[in-house]
């Protein structure tokens, strides 16, 4: 029995995480009229979220995955593909695919699928350091999709591919040489790449993050109206449906990337911190699963999970509070979205699986 | 696996120190609020829009608009003589006054607020440096001086000052929201997160009882009676009775809210309800109420009228007629002062004066407006036996013309006393109903079989008494005619060539549907009652008629004659006596529509020739359709439209 512990924990922290989530986006959404069925389909996705959660948990062997990881990869990276031939561009940017009532947002999906792959990909190694070798070929991996999501354009979710892929180099101990030398050409070539990889309104939101008094009704509008929402919470909130800035769309996009300057309008300080410590209890619990599993592959999915998980936390909230550039990063269970739903879910149900040591000792 | 244990030490770490910085800025904006500590905050006004007036079909009586004000940035003006004389020539403000506000220093300056849309256009063409518009709340009144002493109206600082205005200043104004700024480098104001935004409520709208229809019609009849009779005011009021609703409520000379600094405080006087004056002989029905409900006479009883001249406590009184002995109905109908001395000798003073406080005498009515009089009746214990006397025929006691058309209103209603009804309802600016007025019973005065015997009585005042010029065939006008003497307030004593005429009545007798009240202040040559006001009165009727399409409760004189047509077949053929009334009444109703149904076309088509209107039929047979309905109001333009057929 005790090795559901994990599993149970990690499924009440998700619960609760959910249904803040869901009123949240209740009070975000039912003021705007027509997009007020956003909240319907979110309770849906939520719904199927569930399904897929336990899913993976009860059904599912994680080993499967190591099996399938690269049909996964590659059906992504052709959906990645589709997307750019085929989507019509929605504000700017072509990133979903329409499948029948179904909108999907294959870029979401592709952040799961890294972990997979790189952690399949390390995993195979016999030595216990990853060699240059091998740090390339899971570079060149993880390149493909990063490169289709940049042509999207989806900068947000393209950083985020590189930091999950970071992430798993360390937990997988490659070596530092490569890791430093790595940060060494970053650093020589970001000032080609501001130059002549980023667009305009790219560098815009990142001069507007340095200084967003400069331009309060341009680039640097979300940040300020952000900042204006979460601080007009103070300490206790000003309660359930009745925050005004976020209601009264000075901020635009709040049901999605801005869904914490909601959340921290209506609950205040006291809200944002409880809200922190249910995240930040579903990552440790990650992080615990991860120690103590002993199978290479489990580790290195479960690091990865666990770090897509925290790294998307502590971006969007940083982004909200203004502490990190305007990217188009969800929180995850909080934020609209049927892709994100889904995939969170079921990365949640493939970490619990993991840390149910009953299958691992019945496979070894 | 070596070194895990310090790897996730370092994680964990990492972790905690992410958490701690994204907990201390959440901290630093929500308790600390670094946007507004140690910065200025400047409060920033949003404005509200003032609620509007609608009457009761929701037409705009009162709306506000928004209207660029000029304002100048005396620092930035550059050649201030060459712009004043712009402005001067485009506003038409005299240069001096223009050089003097531009030449001082300073950011901000009204150079003239309201400007009209031309204005507005010729200044911006011109394109001057230091110049400004900026838009502000403009209350202005579709319908100019309709309703105008209701409404009342709006200072430019957007405060109620009179009438409605005045009265539901508190509902109407909302309340304006708010927001607090800080001010940026450049000077711009950004919104600072710990004072959020107070939105602007607008203010509530009004729906009145009043029905611009009904309303125009009786202020232009009140214009028509009052220069006709070269009159110094009048007004007019309208309501139902069953319901206290004032549908109308018309002062003469006009007061158009739109230009309300050209106009004098006298103007703007709603005299409806502020200006209390003698009734005279309409105040005779409630002593015939009194004496009815309380059995003292009946109104077949008969009295001496003294031919014309009565002693009592040397005190003369006079009857413009001289009568003999008359039924207590004929005082009425008659209008015999005398008789109403001798019955009020018997119905006694105490009863008197119980009735008139019944009938809402000496209180204000409770209408929704402000400045209300009154009246004036002095207590019992004060009266003279002349006093209880000269009160039968409405002498020596001041009610104003709202608290008659509510007396009257009892008397047509079926006894009951009603609150008069101004306000219908106050509507939010989202458009949810916050009150709903509903009509209201302040008491039974007296018995609806004493209001049905009364009703008989008024109707025959009109039928052939002073009130004639007030009927309309077909609808059984019931109604008073008085004529007061004024007082000279400065001598106490009568003038002896001024008047106040006045008409008061409903129609249809046995069913009221509206009760009209006319009040002309100073008519002369002429003088009386049934001259002055009542045409005034029949004219609003028949409006009411014509809006409301309403059908002839009884035969019409002219649907009589209409059987001495079939019989006579020609119009010219007049000398027995009934075709003469029949003849004289289509003359006098010339406005009117006669009842055509069931004659056939060749005779309805004469009668049409003889008025001079234009037809177009269809079908073959009898009329069996028409258009205008019997006893519309018509003019030489109307177009009538029969539809015949076979039975």
């Amino acid at each position: 029995m005790k090795s559901k512990e994990n599993f149970f924990k990690v499924t009440i922290l998700l619960i609760g995480i959910v249904v803040i989530g869901l009123l949240n986006l209740y009070s975000a959404t039912h003021q705007l009229g027509t997009k007020s069925i956003l909240f319907k389909k979110q309770i849906c996705w939520t719904f199927i979220g569930f399904i897929g959660f336990f899913l993976f948990y009860f059904i599912l062997d994680y080993r499967k995955i190591h099996l399938y990881a690269y049909h996964i990869y590659f059906s992504i990276i052709s959906l990645l593909a589709a997307v750019l031939v085929i989507s019509p561009k929605i504000m700017g940017a072509k990133r979903w695919l329409s499948v029948g009532m179904i909108t999907l947002q294959p870029s979401e999906l592709a952040k799961l699928t890294i972990v997979i792959i790189i952690a399949r990909f390390f995993s195979l190694s016999e030595t216990k350091q990853q060699g240059v070798k091998s740090f390339l070929m899971a570079g060149l991996l993880t390149l493909i999709p990063f490169i289709f999501i940049v042509l999207e354009p989806d900068l947000g979710t393209a950083f985020l591919l590189l930091i999950l892929f970071a992430s798993l180099c360390y937990f997988s101990k490659v070596q530092s040489k490569i890791l430093i030398g790595c940060i060494l050409i970053a650093l020589i070539l970001s000032p080609f790449v501001w130059h002549y990889g980023l667009r305009s309104y790219q560098k815009a939101r990142i001069i507007a993050f340095v200084s967003p008094q400069k331009d309060p009704y341009g680039m640097g509008y979300h940040v300020t109206q952000s900042a204006i929402a979460i601080g007009s919470g103070k300490l206790w909130g000003k309660g359930f449906l009745k925050g005004t800035q976020t209601q009264l769309r000075f901020l635009p996009e709040h049901y999605t990337d801005f869904i914490f300057s909601v959340f921290a309008e209506e609950w205040g300080f006291i809200g944002c911190t409880g809200l922190i410590i249910l995240y930040l209890g579903i990552i440790f619990s990650g992080l615990k699963i991860c120690q103590k599993t002993t199978d290479r592959f489990g580790y290195l999915l479960a690091a990865g999970i666990t770090s897509m998980l925290f790294w998307q936390t502590v971006i969007n909230i940083a982004m909200a509070l203004g502490l990190l550039p305007v990217v188009g990063v969800p929180l995850p269970f909080m934020s609209y979205g049927g892709s994100a739903v889904l995939t969170n879910f079921i990365a949640l149900g493939i970490l619990t699986n993991i840390g149910d040591k009953k299958l691992i000792a019945s496979k070894k | 696996m070596k070194g895990v244990r310090e790897k996730f030490f370092v994680i964990t770490a990492f972790l905690f120190i992410a958490n701690v910085f994204i907990l201390s800025q959440a901290f630093r904006l929500q308790v600390l609020d670094i946007f507004g500590k140690g910065k200025e905050l400047r409060r920033i006004v949003i404005p509200c829009k003032r609620g509007f007036i609608y009457d009761r079909h929701g037409e705009s009586l009162a709306i506000t608009t928004q209207v660029p004000s000029l304002y100048a940035c005396p620092d930035a003006v550059k050649r201030p003589k060459e712009v004043a004389k712009i402005l001067a020539r485009i506003l038409r403000i005299k240069y001096r006054v223009l050089l003097n506000c531009l030449k001082r220093r300073g950011e901000f300056i009204w150079i003239k607020r309201w400007l009209t849309p031309q204005e507005a256009d010729e200044i911006e063409k011109m394109d001057l440096d230091g110049l400004n518009f900026r838009p502000e709340n403009k209350r202005s009144y579709p319908h100019n001086s309709l309703a105008g002493q209701v409404l009342g109206f709006v200072g430019i600082d957007g405060l109620g000052l009179e009438g409605l205005e005045k009265r539901y200043d508190h509902v109407l104004q909302g309340t304006p929201g708010f927001y607090y700024g800080i001010r940026d480098a450049r000077g711009k104001i950004i919104l600072a997160p710990r004072a959020p935004i107070q939105p602007a409520q607008d203010g509530d709208a009004l729906y009145l009882s009043i029905d611009v229809g009904i309303q125009y019609a009786a202020e232009q009849a009140l214009k028509k009676a009052v220069s006709k009779w070269h009159a110094k005011k009048g007004c007019a009021i309208v309501v139902v009775p069953q319901t206290g609703e004032i549908l109308a409520m018309a002062n003469y000379p006009f007061f158009n809210p739109n230009r309300f600094r050209y106009a004098t405080p006298s103007l703007w006087r709603n005299h409806a309800i502020t200006d209390s004056f003698e009734p005279g002989s309409t105040f005779k029905t409630f002593l015939l109420a009194a004496a009815l409900e309380e059995k003292i006479w009946k109104p077949h009883d008969i009295l001496y009228a003294e031919n014309g001249h009565f002693h009592f406590e040397d005190v003369t009184f006079h009857d413009v007629k001289p009568h003999g002995w008359l039924s207590v109905e004929n005082v009425i109908v008659y209008s015999s002062n005398i008789g109403a001395v001798k019955m009020g000798l018997k119905v006694g003073a105490k009863t008197i004066y119980e009735y008139i406080k019944k009938f809402g005498f000496s209180q204000k009515t409770g209408v929704e407006l402000l400045g209300e009089s009154p009246g004036l009746i002095r207590p019992l214990s004060q009266w003279t036996p002349v006093d209880a006397a000269t009160v039968c025929f409405g002498q020596g006691i001041g009610v104003t013309a709202l608290q008659l058309a509510m007396a009257y209103s009892a008397i047509a209603n079926g006894g009951l006393l009603m609150k008069p009804l101004l306000v219908k309802r106050i509507v939010d600016a989202k458009g949810k109903v916050k009150r709903e007025f509903e009509p209201q019973v302040k008491r039974r005065v007296i018995s609806s079989e004493t209001s049905l015997q009364i009703r008989k009585i008024l109707r025959k005042v009109v039928v052939k008494g002073t009130g004639e010029l007030a009927e309309i065939p077909g609808f059984a006008v019931a109604g008073k005619t008085g004529t007061s003497q004024k007082i000279n307030p400065k001598t106490g004593r009568y003038y002896r060539d001024k008047y106040i005429a006045s008409f008061i009545g409903f129609f249809p007798a046995s069913h009221p549907r509206v009760v009209i009240a006319i009040v002309i202040d100073e008519p002369h040559p002429i003088h009386y009652g049934g001259v002055v006001a009542a045409p005034a009165f029949k004219e609003i009727a028949q409006h009411i008629i014509w809006q409301w399409q309403l059908e002839p409760t009884e035969p019409t004189k002219i649907k009589m004659a209409k059987v001495n047509y079939l019989s006579q077949k020609s119009l010219e053929s007049v000398d027995e006596e009934k075709q003469f009334v029949f003849d004289h009444s289509v003359l006098q109703n010339k406005g009117v529509m006669p009842d055509l149904r069931g004659l056939p076309l060749r005779l309805a088509l004469r009668i049409l020739q003889k008025m001079k209107l234009q037809v177009k039929i269809e079908g073959t047979g009898r009329v069996f359709q028409q258009s205008p309905a019997p006893g519309a109001k018509i003019d030489a333009n109307t177009e009538c439209f029969l539809r015949l057929g076979e039975n």
